[in-house]
């Protein structure tokens, strides 16, 4: 009887400890700043669980049937309390508050708990070594915690699966009380039942945890995040790698410092080599400013208007000192002109033309951006150039999705333009793929680059024209806004390689 | 009711043409009521008005700006007649086709879109090339349309079952014998479509006058005799599913259901579409973000300067050599007669009758109307979804009272306004007329309200989404052709000319209520007309 309290202490510290482990964890993976985070959460933990100690002296008479109601409670709060907060995190503004209130809510459920089991002890144990043994037993679960937690549990289950286990164990312990002294309990049925339910709703959790993990946004991400922001058009996320900055729109990466380079060169300067003289650029999309940056290296550019719908975004790589970084400040540049409207809409409205346009969108993956791709998008596009006007695409990948990639060069070809296709290797996406064109033949030897490049010369895009046969044309249909046949056939390949 | 009083009822009505209720406590948002004028409707039916203080000659006058009297007056000025006038009781042109607007943009009012014209109504592809939706030809001689009115994909989806699904056709989770009964209907479909008379008419075609004999083929098969619900029945074509979408598509286009619509009707809809498109799949349509009040205005150019609203025209007579046209000018509340060597009536026929008085002469037996009520709601942004397919340009659900909503920004092609969502329901009964009183009773907001418990289900948070809202309701929407209706003789007699001066052109004539109807009649009076000026 004794050793089963003493047993019940020292799991009850592990879970105890477990639980403030993963709040900090989760803080400072969704907050960035793991220092801080971890500071925060540690000390609302401590503070909330003198408190429920405070608390636990209001409790008179059926301590131990208030304790195994207690352990139901800690279980299911610190069992699901993480997937709250992923699940909850990007939907609502106050996520400090939230985090805040779930630490609290468990430390203060888990600062009842040893003055209960104490008090439960007290008339069995003498006092001193009642004492002495349960902080020997609870030091020991802090330990035990605080070792497997990083070693074991986060390595093998992931820290979703950690917290549905430690919320079951919790329980459980509860549960073996209830079934051992069930004469010292009230409303034993009802605790069972209860205790039962929630240990299976944890074991469901459990099971369906990978199910869960899709839904929450942030596990999708490798490193933690720095930046988070919704938008009534996307959710931006930037997050810190070891290696760099990532920057996320809706899940989908869009640069990684640490090669973004080789992208944003390939997708400006092979127009820059079919028309260097250009002084009027148009940026479609690219809000992040990394295109523009490789631009301004042309220093015979007088003029640049970039189009990008998302205020929030082009705000973001102007107005913050730690982005605009990234870009050399090109979005403040005073040649740079920020239009923040839908590209289809501007060009529609615009009277200009422009030497070169860059058309860097994001993939087809929805309706909304497939219009952006379509024949009536090309033709829009066309009454903004001259004859000797260029336009660069980005156009996924030929290698995961080649239908798709020349569904590009097909719809472009069907409203009259020469097309030239070239594809590059970018570590972070794989093999990718973009396409010149133009209303005259493009011709095959270019002039060469009089700037500074890394990747893109002109003995790369020789490289770059050259299309392996797995890579090869292919028919296609043309993409249409009455049949959307990009976004279509973008579903079918990507969801072939699971993206 | 003496004269003063509904004089002054006309002014309430009047004074404000398109009447602005912001409403009370219950909607956050403002709601303006808009669609057919029943005010002034009522006055002309209860016949208390001024005589005529003044008279002006025209050789044509046009009764009606809907898209029959739009028609005419197109073809008209095309041919080079320049002294006509067109007269409508609404502030502006169009009728039942016409658009409202808010400040988010432009939406329809009621009609939507234009299936792809057959390439062998020549009138009609007249008119897509002059308003700019036919751009070419491809080398096969098949029309090119413009891309961005052509319908974008996705064109529909049904709300079945907790979640969206592509296609209004129910397709999942369907039984061997549902699926027979479905391809068995396909079948009787494609034999209706392929089926010519003695002369290698087309029965089933649009518009309804190139079918030649095709009402005596259907009388022949008896199809105008029964509904196209006991049609199905004798058929074995009674699964649920087939039946569902089957009445679903009688509503949407004749706002009646099929145990109301002939099996003519029935059938015709689905076998009497010849468009086609190089750009298109057939059965595309075309569309505009103010549905058919693109078309509206494309045929209101012909009649700048010539078309006036406000106009109530309350009394057509023959006087001498001559037809007189009394109209009530609701604006300066005095009545002006024209007197017109040729006149056009493009109204409905219950309208027709009524302006006639003793000349209609069996004109005036009145079709069965189903009413609609369309709701316009301007949304800050795209409503949270209910899971699987994205929002499509007709959104239906499955076994609801209305219709569905059509997304009539679905060819905007800027993402930074949020949409204007068009809610239809046809109020069919057995009872319209009972239907029409009722409905009359309602308020704005009450037609919202019913709107949002349905719009609730799909997207709950559209509440907090809405702008602006508007409702047209349409007391005489769309004729429903009941059994009798296509085949009859009232329908024969009523576009029948009075001693050549009096001509008709509506798409009740047709007895069914699409645009190609109602612009075939307004051509066909046209050169009835033209005819009449050339000979006499
Ligand atoms: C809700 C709804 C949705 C529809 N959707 C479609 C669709 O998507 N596609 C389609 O093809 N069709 C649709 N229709 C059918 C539509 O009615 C026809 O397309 C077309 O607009 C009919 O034109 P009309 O000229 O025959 O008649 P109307 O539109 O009825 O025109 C008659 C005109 O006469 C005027 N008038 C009446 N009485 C008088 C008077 N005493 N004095 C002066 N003027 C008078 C009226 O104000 C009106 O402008 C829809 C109809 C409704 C109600």
């Amino acid at each position: 009887m004794r050793t089963l309290l003493f047993l019940t202490v020292f799991v009850i510290a592990t879970c105890g400890l477990v639980y403030e482990l993963i709040a900090g964890t989760v803080a400072s993976y969704l907050l960035g700043d793991s220092v801080t985070q971890f500071s925060l959460v540690i000390g609302v933990y401590l503070f909330a669980m003198g408190m429920g100690s405070l608390l636990s002296k209001y409790l008179e008479r059926d301590l131990l049937t208030w304790f195994v109601r207690i352990e139901i409670l800690v279980g299911l709060v610190g069992g699901f309390s993480s997937t709250l907060l992923y699940l909850l995190f990007g939907s609502i503004d106050a996520f400090h508050v939230l985090l805040y209130v779930l630490v609290g809510i468990t430390g203060m459920l888990v600062g009842v708990e040893l003055p209960l089991l104490m008090r439960i002890l007290k008339d069995q144990v003498e006092f001193r070594s009642l004492v002495a043994n349960i902080f020997t037993f609870d030091y020991v679960g802090a330990l035990l915690a605080s070792i497997i937690f990083p070693l074991v549990l986060m390595p093998a289950i992931g820290i979703l699966r950690t917290s549905y286990l430690f919320g079951i164990l919790n329980i459980v312990v509860g549960l073996i009380l209830l079934v051992r002294l069930k004469d010292q309990v009230r409303g034993v049925v009802f605790l069972r039942v209860m205790s039962l339910f929630c240990i299976a709703a944890l074991l469901v959790a459990f099971v369906l945890a990978d199910r869960v993990q899709r839904f929450t946004e942030a596990l999708a991400y490798s490193g933690p995040i720095i930046h988070a922001e919704s938008t009534p058009y996307q959710r931006i996320v930037l997050t810190r790698e070891a290696d760099g900055t990532r920057l996320y729109l809706n899940g989908n990466l869009q640069f990684s410092t640490y090669d973004e380079y080789r992208y944003h060169e390939a997708l400006v300067h092979p127009a820059f080599m079919h028309r260097p003289d250009a002084r009027r650029i148009l940026v479609l999309g690219g809000g992040d400013g990394l295109a523009v940056r490789e631009v301004l290296k042309h220093k015979r550019v007088q003029h640049v208007d970039l189009v990008d719908l998302d205020p929030a975004m082009t705000r973001l790589f102007s107005e913050n000192d730690g982005f605009s970084q990234l870009n050399e400040g090109a979005l403040r540049s005073s040649k740079v002109h920020v239009y923040n409207a839908d590209a289809f809409q501007w060009l529609r409205q615009d009277t200009s033309s422009y030497d070169i346009v860059l058309v860097d969108f994001p993939d087809p993956n929805n309706y909304a951006l497939g219009k952006l791709y379509t024949t009536t998008f090309y033709r829009t596009l066309a009454q903004r150039l001259d004859p000797r006007s260029i336009v660069a695409v980005q156009s996924t990948s030929p290698y995961v999705a080649a239908e798709s990639y020349w569904c590009i060069h097909n719809t472009m070809r069907h409203e009259g333009f020469h097309v030239m296709p070239y594809h590059v290797y970018v570590p972070s996406f794989g093999d990718w793929g973009f396409f010149l064109a133009s209303s005259s033949a493009l011709k095959e030897n270019m002039t060469p680059l009089d700037v500074q490049v890394r990747f893109m010369d002109e003995n790369t895009f020789a490289d770059a024209c050259r299309f392996p046969p797995d890579m090869g044309w292919r028919a296609t249909e043309v993409n249409r806004l009455n049949n959307q046949a990009l976004v279509h056939l973008f579903e079918r390949e990507w969801d072939r390689v699971g993206q | 009711m003496n004269r003063r009083r509904s004089l002054k009822l006309i002014a309430a009505a009047t004074a404000v043409p398109f009447m602005r209720c912001t409403t009370r406590e219950k909607l956050p948002f403002p709601i303006t009521m808009n669609g057919a004028n029943a005010a002034i409707g009522h006055a002309l039916r209860d016949g208390m008005l001024p005589a005529p203080s003044a008279t002006t000659e025209r050789s044509v006058v046009i009764v009606g700006a809907g898209i029959a009297g739009l028609s005419a007056a197109r073809a008209l000025a095309k041919a080079g007649l320049t002294d006509f006038i067109l007269l409508d009781l609404e502030s502006g042109p169009g009728g039942n086709s016409r658009a409202g607007s808010c400040r988010q943009g432009d939406f329809p009012l009621g009609a939507h879109y234009l299936p792809l014209p057959d390439p062998a109504d020549t009138d009609l592809m007249d008119l897509m090339r002059e308003c700019g939706a036919c751009v070419g030809e491809d080398e096969n001689g098949i029309p090119i349309y413009r891309d961005d009115y052509l319908c974008s994909h996705p064109q529909e989806r049904l709300f079945h079952q907790g979640a969206w699904r592509s296609g209004v056709r129910p397709r999942a989770g369907l039984t061997a014998e549902e699926a027979a009964q479905f391809a068995r209907f396909d079948a009787h479909v494609a034999r209706c479509a392929q089926a010519r008379d003695a002369r290698g008419k087309w029965v089933f075609t649009v518009p309804m006058a190139d079918m030649s004999q095709a009402v005596d083929v259907a009388d022949r098969l008896d199809l105008d005799d029964i509904t196209f619900a006991e049609w199905l029945d004798r058929e074995g074509l009674t699964c649920a599913p087939l039946r569902w979408y089957l009445d679903y598509c009688c509503l949407d286009d004749y706002g009646a259901d099929a145990g109301l619509v002939s099996a003519f009707a029935g059938l015709h809809y689905f076998a009497s579409r010849r468009g086609v498109a190089a750009n298109a799949e057939h059965g595309d349509l075309l569309t505009w973000p103010d549905g058919n009040g693109f078309l509206v205005k494309a045929l209101n150019r012909h009649a700048e300067g010539r078309m006036h609203g406000g106009q109530l025209v309350h009394a057509v007579r023959l006087t001498g050599g001559n037809v007189a046209v009394d109209v009530y000018d609701v604006v300066q509340q005095r009545s002006h007669r024209f007197l017109a060597d040729q006149v056009i009536m493009a109204v409905p026929r219950f309208i027709a009758g009524r302006l006639l008085g003793p000349l209609a002469d069996g004109r005036d037996v009145q079709p069965h109307y189903a009413p609609w009520v369309v709701v316009n709601l301007a949304l800050d942004a795209y409503p949270e979804e209910r899971g699987g397919e994205p929002m499509a340009w007709d959104n239906v659900i499955h076994r609801s009272r209305g219709l569905g909503y059509v997304n009539s920004s679905h060819q905007v092609l800027d993402r930074v306004r949020g949409p204007i969502i068009t809610h239809y329901r046809a109020l069919a009964t057995n009872d319209p007329a009972a239907a029409r009183r009722a409905a009359s009773e309602r308020s704005a907001e009450d037609w919202v309200t019913d709107a949002l418990d349905e719009l609730r289900v799909l997207h709950p948070d559209i509440d907090e989404r809405i702008v602006e809202g508007s409702v047209a309701l349409w007391g005489h929407g769309m004729v429903i052709p009941v059994p009798g209706e296509i085949s009859g003789e009232d329908r024969r007699r009523s576009a029948e000319p009075i001693e050549d001066r009096i001509h008709f052109a509506h798409s009740d004539l047709s007895g069914i209520s699409i645009f190609e109807e109602a612009f075939h009649h307004g051509n066909r009076a046209a050169r009835e007309v033209l005819e009449q000026l050339k000979s006499g």
